[in-house]
């Protein structure tokens, strides 16, 4: 059941985003898609859900001064960033500058992904989004990709 | 010989004629008129070290620190009046001027003339303006009832960033303190206090518990996670980017706007048109200008 839902929104993917774009937007391979998806699942899912929805009151600092994992569907902010924003959050991690311990409060993935795999859940997450957030973080990737395979 | 002198008074009497009509429309809101005492706004242009004030119908530039001022003409506006002022610290003499009613106007000389930014805006009811720290062509501003604008092109075009943002700010800024997921931060003072926003506008948090209603914000160009709130219980300033706030020394009347020029020196206004500076982050004030 699970295969056949995720079969279908990777259809449905494939008519919203078109693989081939004229000016320059990024196109979506719906393969990517299904490989992002089992990365999120095994690396992403724990903290941020398993249908992206956040953490319950993410808005909200816990005790530490933390900020609880965001969701990345329509309801989050990971649509607001540009691609290589999105990359080297991923890959390096960030930390909240109010957070009161000295971890990061989002974790590194730079030395357990690939940047294949990380290109890869950044597309699964660009189906979470609405046509509107969607067009918002294509504008804001031009010129701010992910970084091309090899480099 | 007569007719050629003929001419050329006939010249001169046109040439007088359209320079007066230019000039009552350009100075118009500007006015060159304190007849409105408040001081809505103050900016500092690094630059060139030019201090500004703005008026509701006026604007003022001071060159030597707040001791003398000259008017600015700003091109007339109707019934609009000036909201909010903001100068590039990354665009030489680059200049914002906003207003409800009055739109977007940018100056890229210091003031000496002006273009109107509305283009793609909802309404010409923009209610404040933020220059970006270190990018000199992107610029932000409020728009009453929709939310926040940015620009990248110096107002040329906008974008919708945020309409969930609340109507009730005073002022607007953008910091470069470190930490964003983006390119810095905005700082808003609002009825609730200062809000704060990483510029990718991913969430509006309370800067701390301020727990006054806030007039005005600026920070330390030097130290950017110093803040400074001009606040309906005083001055307050924050070490910690808008964590925590102590009470600073108040200069004396209620407070409508502050700016924390790079020159070091942090000036207030009073809302009864006093100005006031601090060399030494607010404990102690004197009088400008007296």
């Amino acid at each position: 059941m699970r295969n056949l839902v995720m079969s279908v929104m990777i259809a449905a993917t494939s008519q919203i985003f078109p693989a081939d774009t004229n000016d320059g937007s990024q196109s979506i391979d719906p393969e990517h898609v299904r490989s992002g998806s089992a990365v999120y699942e095994q690396h992403c899912a724990s903290c941020h859900g398993a249908k992206a929805e956040g953490v319950p009151n993410w808005q909200v600092r816990d005790a530490n001064g933390e900020l609880p994992a965001p969701p990345h569907n329509a309801e989050g902010h990971t649509w607001r960033h540009s691609d290589t924003e999105l990359y080297e959050m991923v890959s390096e991690g960030w930390r909240d500058p109010f957070n009161k311990t000295t971890r990061l409060t989002m974790p590194a993935f730079g030395s357990v992904l690939s940047p294949d795999q990380i290109r890869a859940v950044i597309t699964y997450l660009k189906t979470l989004w609405t046509p509107e957030q969607t067009e918002f973080q294509s504008e804001e990737s031009k010129g701010h990709p992910s970084p091309s395979a090899g480099k | 010989m007569r007719r050629l002198e003929a001419f050329v008074r006939g010249l001169c009497a046109a040439v007088l004629v359209v320079l007066l009509l230019f000039g009552a429309g350009a100075i118009g809101a500007a006015g060159a008129t304190q007849q409105d005492h408040r001081i809505v706004a103050l900016a500092h242009d690094s630059g060139t070290d030019t201090l500004l004030k703005a008026y509701p119908g006026a604007l003022f530039r001071s060159s030597d620190r707040g001791q003398s001022w000259n008017p600015v003409a700003i091109p007339s506006s109707g019934n609009g009046a000036i909201a909010g002022l903001a100068a590039s610290p990354a665009g030489k003499s680059v200049t914002y001027v906003v207003g409800e009613g009055l739109g977007v106007l940018q100056s890229e000389d210091g003031g000496t003339s002006w273009i109107e930014r509305n283009e793609g805006l909802p309404s010409r009811d923009v209610i404040a303006v933020a220059a970006h720290t270190t990018q000199p062509e992107t610029v932000y501003i409020v728009v009453r009832d929709h939310g926040v604008y940015r620009s990248q092109d110096s107002g040329k075009s906008w974008r919708l960033m945020d309409r969930s943002f609340q109507s009730d700010v005073r002022q607007l800024i953008h910091s470069n303190m470190a930490g964003s997921m983006q390119t810095g931060w905005l700082f808003a003072a609002t009825s609730k206090g200062v809000r704060r926003s990483m510029d990718c506008f991913c969430l509006w948090q309370d800067a701390g518990k301020l727990e006054s209603e806030a007039y005005s914000v600026t920070y330390d160009p030097a130290r950017p996670e110093h803040i400074y709130a001009a606040t309906e219980k005083g001055v307050f300033r924050s070490p910690d980017g808008g964590e925590n706030w102590v009470q600073a020394t108040s200069p004396g009347p209620k407070l409508a706007a502050l700016v924390f020029a790079r020159t070091g020196i942090l000036y207030a206004a009073g809302d009864d048109g006093t100005l006031f500076r601090s060399t030494d982050q607010g404990d102690t004030w004197n009088p400008v200008n007296a």
